[in-house]
C-alpha cells in the first residue's frame, strides 16, 4: 500500500488525538523511558509527522514506534476513543514496506504461518532434546543450562495439541464449541490446552479443534506484515465458520484479541468481515464462557490450601474485557485463598515480540509487576495468557523467587483432576 | 543568540548526562504541543530537550542558560491548554516528568514532599495505604504532574469544598533565573500553619514557570472523607439551576462539587443517553452535586439534595453508593461522548476554555457564549464549577476547515472580551500562558507593571518561560 493510501486510511484517527496527554498515565514503555517520543500521545503525533512528509522515516522514528508494546492500555483511557493500535499498526506497515523486516523476524513469523506442517513435526523433537541445554522449571519454563541468567524460555509441549486432540464428544453435549489454540498452547503451552478440553468436557461441552486453523495473525499486525496477517485472518475464518459450532473458546488473551477484532481490519475484505462479526459474538474466552455461558457455580477444591494471585493480561482485559470472570472461578475453589495482587492491570512487559526486540526494556516493565506479585506473597500467580505466564516466570526466576507461575485454567484443571482422583 | 550553536548538544551534555539531552527534529517535534488548540495549529519546536533529575542539574542548566541568555521551559506532562510549556520564542524545555520520585510521606504529620514530575494520582496511590489523599483533584489527575499543578495552583471539581493547591502546600523548593536555590515556607521545617513573613508559597504557585522552576513541593495531605452520596439533577433552565443550587446551601449543605453542563436546549442528552428517566426535552443544563463527610452527615445531606431536586429539578437520579456515585459522575465526564453527539464531525478544541464570572450573571453569560459561537458557525459545549461561576467552553468545529479554525479562535476571543466587559476571569484554573497573556494588560492594568517587576527580579536574564503571562513585550509596547 502506497503511503499516501496508508496516510488517507489513519489520518482521521491521528487527528482525533486532542493531545489530552491522559494516555501518558498507563503506558508501561513511556513509565520507563520517559521522553514524550516514547508516550502514545508523542507516538500518534510522530506517525501523523512522518506520513505526511514532515519527519523522515528513519531508524530513529521506528525505533520510538517499535518500543509500543501495543498493550491497549492507552486506547482504554483514551476520552475520544483513539483506535491507537490502528495507527501504529499503519507506521510499522509502512515501514516494513520501505524499510523492510528483520530476517530474523521474517523467518520466525513465516514458520508459524507458511511451515507449521515443519513446525508440527519438529515440536516433538525439539521437546526431547532442549533437555540437553536446558534445565526445566517447575512451571514449565527453561533455563539455560550454561547461562542461567539467560532469558527463560519456554519448553516446547511435546506432540503438538492439535495433533493430539481433533474432537472431544461428550455423552448428550449441552453445546458443541470450536477450540481456538493458537500458536503458543499449540506448541509450548499444551497442558493449557488440556486443561480447556478437559473442563469442557467435564462441563458436557463437545469440542472441535479445527484443523485448518492457524497463527491469529496479531504477531504479523503488530510487525507491519499486514498482507500476510490478511491472508491467516482469511483462513481462520473459513475453518471456524466450517466448524459450525455454538461457540468458538479461547485460552490465550492475545489470540484473542485478534479473534475478537478481526472485522477491524479492513483489509480482510466486506466479506470475510461480515462473517468476522458473526464468529466475534460467539467467541469466548473460556472463563468467559465458563461464567457467562455456562454459567458455572461450583468448582473442585485443590488439593491442599493456595494462596492464589491473578495477574490481568492487557489483551484480556482491555481488549477483550474479561477481568472478573477468571477472578470468580479462582475464589470458587475450595483452598484457594485469593489475593488481589496491587496494580494487577499494569503490563508485565512480554507485548509478543516486543519482548524479544526489546528485551531490556521489557524485563524493566516486568520487574514493576514481579515487585507487584511479591507484595501479596502468593503461592502462584495466574493469568489468562501463556505470553504473560512466560515473562512473570522469567522475571521471578531473575528475582529468585520460588513463587509458581499457572494459566489459570491449569489451576481450576488441577481442582478437576484432584477431585477425580 | 549564542546559546544557539550547533555544538548545543555537546554543551549541554556537559552540564547534564548525554542521554538526558535530546536536540534532534525527531524528538524535538514531540515537544512542539501541548493540550492547546492554538499548539495544534502553531507547534513551536525547541532547539533541545533535557530531562533533569536533580537539583543540582537543574541549578547548573540556569546558571548556563543566564551567562548565555537562553529560554528555559519548564514542562511536567504538557496537559496545559494555554500554550504553558511551549517554547514559543525557541530555547530549551525541561521535561520534568521523570523527576518523580515521593521522598518522604509522614502519616503522622500528614505531609508529604515529592519531586515535580509525580503525577497527581500516582502520588494518592502512594498515600491510599495510610487513609490520606490530596484533595484537589484536576480531572486531568492520572496525567498531570504534580509540578504543573504547582505552577498553575490548579483546583477541579472538589475545590468547592476543599480548595486549590494553594490551600495544601507548605513550602517549594524553587530554583531561581540567577540558579539560586530558594526555599519557601521556612527552612527549619514544615507546619501546617505558617504565616512568617511574606507568603511566598503564593508568588510560585500559578506562576507557570516564569518566576523559578519548581523542584520540590511539600504538601499538606488530609484524611479521606468516609461517605459520599451525589445527585445528578436536570433543568429546564440555568436560572431554575441557580435557585436550586442557592436553596442547596440555605439548607446547610456544603457541596464537595457542583458541576455543569450546559448546551441548550439539549443539555438532557448528556444525562439521557446514560439514564433514560433524566430525559427532558429542551432542557438547558444538567448539575451534579456531590456531597462528602462521615456516614451521618452524608445521609443528612443526601436527604436534603434529594429534597431540593424534587422541588426544583424536571429529573433527578441519585446515590450514595460508591459504584453508583461513579455511573453518575460519568455523565460529566463524559464530555468527549456528548460533543460528538451535538455537532458529528467537529472537534471539541481547548481555545476560551477556563473563564469566571459573578454567579448571579451565570444564566446571562452561559447564553451570551453561546451565541456566539453560533454567530461564528460553530458548535459549543459548556461545562465545569457551577457554584464558582467557572465555565470550560469546548468550542466544536471542523478543524480540516481553515474558515472554522478562523472561527474557533474569533469565538475565543469574544469569549474572553465578553467576560472581561463583565467583572469576569480569563482564567480560573487552566492558567493565562501564551493564548491569553493578551488579555492580561486589559484584566490587571498597572498590576501587569508589578507582575513584569516581579518577574525582572527573580528572572533578570529574562531566561523563564519567555512570553507566558507577562510578556515583557506586552507593557512596553502599551507604553
Amino acid at each position: 500500500m502506497l503511503r499516501e493510501e496508508l496516510y488517507d486510511q489513519v489520518k482521521k484517527l491521528i487527528d482525533k488525538c486532542n493531545r489530552c496527554g491522559f494516555c501518558r498515565s498507563v503506558c508501561p514503555s513511556l513509565a520507563e523511558l520517559g521522553w514524550e517520543s516514547t508516550s502514545p500521545r508523542g507516538r500518534v503525533f510522530l506517525v501523523g509527522e512522518v506520513l505526511a512528509g514532515r519527519i523522515p522515516l528513519t531508524g530513529d522514528v521506528v525505533s520510538r514506534i517499535d518500543q509500543c508494546l501495543l498493550c491497549r492500555n492507552c486506547m482504554a483511557v483514551c476520552p475520544v476513543g483513539g483506535k491507537i493500535d490502528q495507527v501504529i499498526i499503519a507506521f510499522r506497515q509502512l515501514a516494513a514496506q520501505e524499510m523492510g523486516v528483520a530476517t530474523s523476524k521474517k523467518l520466525m513469523l513465516n514458520m508459524l504461518s507458511d511451515h507449521r506442517g515443519l513446525c508440527d513435526v519438529m515440536a516433538p523433537v525439539a521437546a526431547v532434546l532442549e533437555h540437553i541445554p536446558f534445565k526445566e522449571t517447575p512451571g514449565g519454563g527453561a533455563i539455560f543450562r550454561l547461562n542461567k541468567k539467560m532469558r527463560l524460555l519456554p519448553m516446547f509441549g511435546g506432540k503438538p495439541l492439535m495433533s493430539q486432540f481433533q474432537h472431544i464428544k461428550v455423552d448428550k453435549p449441552i453445546k458443541k464449541v470450536a477450540f481456538y489454540v493458537g500458536c503458543y498452547i499449540n506448541y509450548m503451552g499444551v497442558n493449557v490446552g488440556r486443561a480447556v478440553l478437559n473442563i469442557l468436557a467435564r462441563n458436557g461441552v463437545e469440542v472441535v479443534i479445527p484443523q485448518t486453523q492457524t497463527c491469529c495473525g496479531v504477531p504479523f499486525f503488530a510487525s507491519g506484515m499486514v498482507e500476510k496477517a490478511v491472508t491467516l485472518v482469511r483462513q481462520n475464518i473459513d475453518a471456524l465458520e466450517e466448524a459450525n459450532v455454538d461457540a468458538v473458546i479461547y485460552a490465550c488473551g492475545s489470540c484473542g484479541t485478534g479473534l475478537k477484532e478481526w472485522a477491524r481490519h479492513p483489509e480482510i475484505g466486506s466479506e470475510y468481515a461480515e462473517k468476522a462479526k458473526k464468529l466475534e459474538e460467539k467467541t469466548f474466552e473460556i472463563g468467559e464462557f465458563l461464567i457467562d455461558q455456562l454459567e458455572v457455580k461450583e468448582l473442585p477444591s485443590l488439593p491442599k490450601p493456595t494462596r492464589v494471585t491473578y495477574h490481568d493480561s492487557c489483551h484480556l482485559a482491555v481488549g477483550a474485557g474479561v477481568i472478573e470472570q477468571p477472578r470468580t472461578l479462582l475464589k470458587m475453589m475450595g483452598n484457594a485463598e485469593y489475593i488481589e495482587m496491587p496494580e494487577a492491570n499494569t503490563c508485565c512487559g512480554m507485548g509478543g515480540l516486543f519482548s524479544v526486540n526489546h528485551y531490556d526494556l521489557s524485563r524493566k516493565i516486568n520487574s514493576r509487576k514481579i515487585d507487584k506479585i511479591m507484595s501479596v506473597n502468593p503461592q502462584v500467580v495466574t493469568s489468562g495468557c501463556p505470553g504473560c505466564n512466560l515473562h512473570i516466570m522469567d522475571g521471578l526466576n531473575k528475582a529468585g523467587s520460588d513463587i509458581v507461575t499457572s494459566h489459570y485454567i491449569e489451576l481450576i484443571n488441577n481442582a478437576y483432576d484432584c477431585a477425580q482422583e | 543568540m549564542n546559546w544557539e550553536s550547533k555544538d548545543l548538544k555537546r554543551e549541554l551534555s556537559s552540564i547534564l548526562n548525554p542521554n538526558q539531552v535530546f536536540t534532534d527534529p525527531m524528538e524535538l517535534s514531540c515537544y512542539s504541543y501541548d493540550t492547546s488548540f492554538y499548539s495544534a495549529i502553531n507547534p513551536h519546536m525547541p532547539q533541545a530537550v533535557v530531562s533533569p533529575k536533580s537539583l543540582q542539574d537543574v541549578v547548573e542548566l540556569i546558571k548556563w542558560a543566564g551567562q548565555k541568555q537562553c529560554p528555559i521551559i519548564p514542562r511536567g506532562a504538557a496537559t496545559g491548554q494555554a500554550g504553558g510549556t511551549l517554547a514559543i520564542s525557541g530555547g530549551i524545555v525541561l521535561d520534568l516528568s521523570s523527576w518523580n520520585e515521593i521522598e518522604s510521606i509522614e502519616p503522622q504529620n500528614k505531609m508529604v514532599f515529592c519531586r515535580p514530575g509525580v503525577t497527581y494520582a500516582k502520588l494518592n496511590q502512594a498515600l491510599e495505604p495510610h487513609g490520606l489523599y490530596l484533595p484537589p483533584d484536576p480531572s486531568s489527575g492520572d496525567a498531570c504532574t504534580i509540578g504543573g499543578m504547582a505552577a498553575n495552583n490548579s483546583s477541579g471539581p472538589r475545590s468547592l469544598k476543599h480548595g486549590a493547591l494553594s490551600n495544601y502546600v507548605l513550602g517549594l523548593e524553587v530554583v531561581l533565573g540567577t540558579g539560586e536555590v530558594l526555599v519557601t515556607g521556612g527552612v527549619k521545617g514544615k507546619v501546617l500553619k505558617n504565616v512568617s513573613g511574606l507568603n511566598l508559597n503564593s508568588l510560585f504557585l500559578g506562576s507557570e514557570g516564569i518566576l523559578g522552576i519548581i523542584t520540590g513541593i511539600w504538601l499538606a495531605v488530609a484524611k479521606k472523607p468516609r461517605a459520599r452520596a451525589a445527585v445528578v439533577m436536570i433543568f429546564d433552565k440555568a436560572e431554575t439551576a441557580q435557585k436550586a443550587s442557592q436553596e442547596i446551601e440555605s439548607r446547610g449543605v456544603v457541596p464537595a462539587a457542583m458541576e455543569f453542563v450546559y448546551c441548550a436546549p439539549e443539555a438532557t442528552r448528556a444525562a439521557a443517553s446514560f439514564y433514560e428517566e433524566l430525559y427532558v426535552p429542551g432542557a438547558e443544563i444538567e448539575i451534579i452535586c456531590e456531597v462528602d463527610g462521615n456516614e451521618e452527615s452524608v445521609t443528612w445531606e443526601y436527604t436534603k439534595l434529594q429534597e431540593v431536586a424534587k422541588e426544583y429539578a424536571q429529573a433527578s437520579r441519585g446515590s450514595n453508593e460508591p459504584h453508583g456515585i461513579h455511573e453518575l459522575w460519568e455523565i460529566n465526564d463524559n464530555i468527549e461522548g456528548f460533543s460528538a453527539s451535538i455537532r458529528e464531525g467537529a472537534k471539541r478544541i481547548a481555545a476560551s476554555e477556563d473563564v469566571c464570572v459573578k454567579l448571579e450573571k451565570l444564566p446571562k453569560i452561559l447564553r451570551e457564549i453561546q451565541l456566539i459561537a453560533k454567530q461564528n458557525g460553530i458548535g459549543i459545549v459548556n461545562f465545569g464549577h457551577w457554584a464558582k461561576g467557572h465555565i470550560h467552553s469546548g468550542l466544536l468545529a471542523k478543524v480540516e476547515d481553515p474558515g472554522e479554525v478562523d472561527a474557533a479562535f474569533r469565538t475565543a476571543d469574544e469569549i474572553h472580551r465578553l467576560v472581561l466587559q463583565e467583572g469576569g476571569a480569563t482564567t480560573a484554573e487552566h492558567g493565562v500562558g501564551f493564548v491569553r497573556a493578551p488579555y492580561m494588560l486589559e484584566e490587571h492594568e498597572n498590576g501587569l507593571d508589578w507582575m513584569v517587576k516581579i518577574k525582572e527580579a527573580l528572572d533578570p536574564f529574562h531566561i523563564l518561560n519567555p512570553g507566558k503571562i507577562c510578556p515583557l513585550e506586552t507593557r512596553k509596547e502599551s507604553d
